[in-house]
């Protein structure tokens, strides 16, 4: 079982190659008005989305690169089994497979709820985004700056 | 709970040989396997440039590798074994598992429950 297992797991990843089209499911739903408010607007939309499927925690976040959506994800843990599938990492990962690089410098992540949790944040440091924008009222974005490294 | 120091040491090999992985499929020098009575039960190579995923350090993934074997996003009772200090972003999400126990690095050293840190 544990081979199979396994034997899934590397079939997923033999398919799931970074960057290419097949990679990327589906098309990104772009705001009419993008800016600071559709954004975080969206990421409170996919937090109610994942939510309301079962699929994990209402947290929802999106990655915006040149004024346009570039990354999505939804809080997933239980949909995944995964405690490290926040929103904040799902929407990372949803734009370094689109944009084919683990590099996200020149992007902002916005995210649905209070700061992000350290997780989620040192994620945000690590794919070099330029700057975290988080709101618990959809209406109120809070530009955060930099991920900022817990240095203790 | 107990890992003897005879124990820590046989899974730190086992981390040491996800890290030596790692480092041959091209990626980053850093591996990690997460330990249950006495059992592995997550294996974690760092993935970060294989997978071009800049969450998928080794510690990451045998978190991932764990939760989906147990088939439960709650790893209490685990102890986590890694070739390195886990960065912050590893150290929280062992923090969401609910893992026992860190330790790390060629001494072993034992830094205990993860901690949900802000500074």
């Amino acid at each position: 079982m544990l081979t199979r297992r396994l034997f899934t797991r590397l079939m997923a990843s033999l398919a799931v190659v970074p960057g290419t089209a097949a990679h990327a499911a589906g098309s990104l739903l772009q705001p009419a008005n993008p800016g600071p408010l559709a954004f975080l607007k969206r990421a409170f939309d996919l937090a109610e989305t994942g939510s309301s499927r079962g699929e994990g925690t209402p947290y929802g976040a999106v990655i915006v690169k040149n004024n346009k959506i570039v990354g999505e994800g939804w809080n997933r843990s239980a949909l995944k089994t995964d405690p490290t599938a926040h929103g904040e990492v799902e929407a990372i990962q949803d734009a370094c497979r689109r944009l084919g690089t683990r590099d996200l410098s020149g992007c902002v992540i916005y995210t649905s709820g209070g700061r992000p949790c350290p997780m989620c944040e040192t994620a945000c440091h690590w794919a070099e985004l330029d700057e975290v924008v988080y709101g618990t009222d959809a209406a109120k974005p809070i530009r955060h700056g930099r991920p900022r490294y817990p240095s203790c | 709970m107990t890992l003897t120091p005879t124990d820590a040491a046989a899974f730190m090999a086992k981390a040491e040989e996800m890290r030596r992985r790692a480092v041959s499929a091209g990626d980053q020098s850093y591996g990690a396997v997460i330990v249950k009575d006495g059992e592995i039960v997550g294996l974690g190579p760092s993935r970060v440039v294989t997978k071009g995923d800049p969450t998928a350090h080794a510690e990451m993934e045998a978190i991932r590798d764990a939760a989906s074997r147990l088939k439960t996003q709650d790893l209490s009772g685990c102890t986590m074994v890694s070739t390195s200090k886990p960065c912050p972003m590893c150290e929280t999400a062992a923090y969401w598992a609910r893992l026992g126990r860190l330790i790390h690095g060629a001494g072993l050293t034992d830094s205990g429950r993860p901690e949900y840190r802000r500074c």
